[in-house]
């Protein structure tokens, strides 16, 4: 039997997989070839957290228990790293703070590169780690301080414990963990959600801090703790950042007063997930624009934060993604991503002019934040950058009256101006318009192919018509045809050999039923010459004609056909073919050009309000001076 | 499901003018071909009927 070598308590490990407990004297004792040693980590004590020690879940079809965690904690964050045993003996560490999820399991890749020279590496500077082949540094974090709750795996003691993490472009992540001076453990990453974790008999509580101001002695609650970072008291103003211990320490007071539309603690749901706002903020960029937006912080428990943007009257739902969507230094101006081309649309720091409520991050430190928007409406991801991370944010343009019936706001609206920076203009600018647009083009030929296939194309009149020699026209009555349907039409086609002179032929198509009429009259010439050395003709020996729109009965046609008397080359004959039923192609002509037309006006449309979007940005493409 | 292309939350709402625009186009399309008239055709083609108001003495 195990004894604490403090307390005298009886010490047993639930899992043999463990090494590492917490005593319930608080010492954390690390179990080393049969001993029980003084590891000189500070106990987590019993978490607010949701997930605790016991709680069960399931990751991939493998049931696990939770036996503890251990904690690190630096300058202005925290997070957890809960000690997982899979009911097949296995461990595994899962990642969980600010709503990120990932599944940690020691790397197979056999990787010997040393860990300050990952930290080393510049962001965005792609790291060869031999068999792993390249990965690029996202994140970095050195001096971190751990501490433990419950049973957990441990590899090696831990002091001044360093954190990286790095992603190659094939979508593998790698954790870095440097527990102990020299030596470096690597881990294989996989992201998750809560949902996907499928935990079972979690209380999901929200298990608020609560403060009193030091100023006012109003009570100051915390929803977001330990992830808070700066906060005001709601009572007085004051301002203070919440130290990684918990203390609040005042810090500099509003330079001008604001008012968020969105009240602190108004609730709603958005995305499926149900929000409360937490904080407001009003920001600035620090550029000769020194253009001020407005930032709602809303925080879940479970899915952690989110934010709403609003800027002239337009809005973006912004979320923090675990994976970039880019890797290495190839996008200054843009990039691909799921099929889209993101733009570089604005480059700036900026700072919190004025904030109240809770806040993730230091409020102070925003200055120096090196931010990029790339756009691709109605999305924007966005870079910061700070110290040895890149944080990328995915965010999306939300209809301002989606906002409003979510958050009900406590004065009035702001006012819309111009175009949003990811507002969708239309159809032109959405997903693959012009595949979409020859999909249409496409159905509107099937329509035509298939009700021509219906046509009957039917033969009603074939013939050769001579002229007498002392007649100039002829006059020929048909037998009688029944025409079945509805609505339909006659095509004639009429041949006339004519060479200088001219043909015509009236026509009659007369209902034999009710007596009604058809009529019309169509010409053939054809003329040639020689004018100043050029040959020249003019006209066609061949002419056509429709009846349309005739219905269904029966009918015969009365078919005058009259050549020009004059002329040395009188036209001896001519020919009528009569069909029933016949397509028309210029129909679909017509239709693909009055389609194009709305189309091309679409996109006149959209390319003069992209324009303006582009107004806003110093990389706008578009030359403004014409 | 939602089928309001007007709705944003419809994933064609982008779409919308284009659609009502495809529609329209394909419906007069339709009407004419299975009519078997011509769309924009201006030819003389005249009809009366012989039973209509008149008399011969």
């Amino acid at each position: 039997m195990l004894q604490c070598p403090y307390c005298a308590t009886s010490i047993s490990f639930t899992w043999t997989e463990t090494n590492v407990k917490e005593c319930t004297c608080g010492k954390v004792l690390r179990l080393k070839e049969g001993v029980l040693l003084n590891i000189s980590l500070p106990a987590a004590g019993h978490s607010k957290n949701f997930i605790i020690p016991g709680s069960h879940g399931q990751w991939q079809g493998k049931d696990f228990t939770v036996t503890g965690r251990f904690v690190t904690t630096g300058e202005d964050s925290t997070f957890n790293y809960w000690n997982l045993i899979f009911t097949d003996g296995t461990q595994a560490y899962l990642g969980e703070g600010y709503g990120f999820y990932s599944i940690l399991t020691p790397s197979t890749l056999k990787i010997s590169v040393r860990y300050d020279k990952i930290s080393g590496t510049g962001l965005n500077q792609y790291i060869d780690l031999n068999e792993g082949g390249k990965f690029y540094l996202i994140r970095s974090s050195d001096d971190l301080d751990i501490a433990v709750e419950g049973e957990i795996v441990l590899p090696d003691t831990a002091s001044n414990t360093k954190i990286s993490e790095l992603c190659n472009p094939d979508g593998g992540f790698l954790t870095v963990i440097e527990f102990y001076m020299g030596i470096t453990r690597y881990y294989d990453t996989v992201f998750t959600t809560f949902d996907e974790l499928d935990f079972n008999s979690l209380t999901i509580n929200e298990k608020a801090e609560t403060h009193h101001c030091p100023k006012c002695k109003a009570p100051i609650v915390l929803k977001a703790a330990p992830y808070t970072v700066s906060l005001s008291c709601l009572q007085c103003g004051t301002n203070f950042n919440r130290s990684v211990k918990g203390n609040l320490n005042q810090t500099a007071n509003n330079k001008e007063d604001f008012k968020g539309d969105i009240a602190i603690g108004t609730k709603g749901t958005l995305h499926g997930i149900n929000f409360e706002v937490i904080g407001y903020s009003l920001k600035e960029e620090l550029n000769p624009d020194e253009s001020q937006w407005k930032e709602y912080v809303l925080w879940n428990r479970t899915h952690g934060f989110a934010f709403l943007s609003e800027f002239e009257g337009h809005w973006i739902y912004v979320k923090e993604t675990a994976r970039p969507p880019v890797t290495g230094q190839h996008f200054n101006n843009g990039f691909s991503w799921d099929g889209q081309q993101y733009q570089l649309y604005n480059a700036y720091s900026y700072k919190v002019v004025s904030y109240a409520g809770e806040h993730p991050y230091n409020v102070g430190k925003t200055k120096r934040y090196a931010v990029q928007e790339y756009i691709a409406p109605p999305q924007v991801w966005t870079s910061e950058e700070y110290d040895q991370s890149i944080t990328w944010f995915l965010g999306e343009h939300i209809d301002s009256t989606e906002v409003y019936n979510t958050f009900p706001l406590q004065q009035s609206a702001p006012r819309q101006l111009g175009i949003g920076a990811v507002q969708p203009i239309g159809a032109s600018g959405a997903k693959g318009f012009g595949k979409k647009f020859l999909l249409a083009l496409g159905i509107l030929l099937a329509i035509h192919i298939i009700i021509g296939l219906q046509h009957k194309n039917r033969l009603v009149l074939e013939n050769v018509y001579p002229f007498g020699d002392t007649v100039n026209s002829v006059n020929i009555v048909s037998k009688k045809f029944y025409l079945e349907k509805s609505s339909s039409n006659l095509y004639f086609d009429i041949t006339a050999p004519v060479d200088n002179n001219w043909f015509e032929l009236s026509g009659s198509l007369i209902n034999a039923d009710n007596g009604k009429e058809y009529s019309f009259e169509k010409g053939v010439e054809y003329y040639s010459g020689t004018s100043d050395g050029e040959r020249w003709t003019e006209g066609s020996t061949n002419s056509n004609v429709y009846l349309t729109a005739i219905p269904a009965g029966n009918y015969f046609l009365n078919l005058t056909g009259s050549r020009d008397p004059a002329g040395f080359n009188r036209l001896s004959s001519f020919s009528v073919k009569v069909l029933y039923d016949v397509r028309s192609d210029r129909n679909l002509i017509f239709a693909f050009i009055i389609f194009c037309i709305f189309g091309a006006i679409q996109y006149f449309m959209f390319y003069n309000k992209e324009k303006k979007r582009w107004n806003n940005s110093r990389y706008s493409p578009y030359n403004y001076e014409s | 499901m939602n089928l309001n292309i007007f709705n944003q939350d419809n994933k064609l709402f982008p779409l919308r003018w284009i659609i009502i625009a495809l529609a329209g186009v394909a419906g007069t399309l339709f009407y004419y071909d299975y009519t078997g008239q011509r769309m924009f055709s201006f030819q003389s083609q005249q009809s009366w009927n012989s039973s209509g108001p008149g008399y011969h003495k």
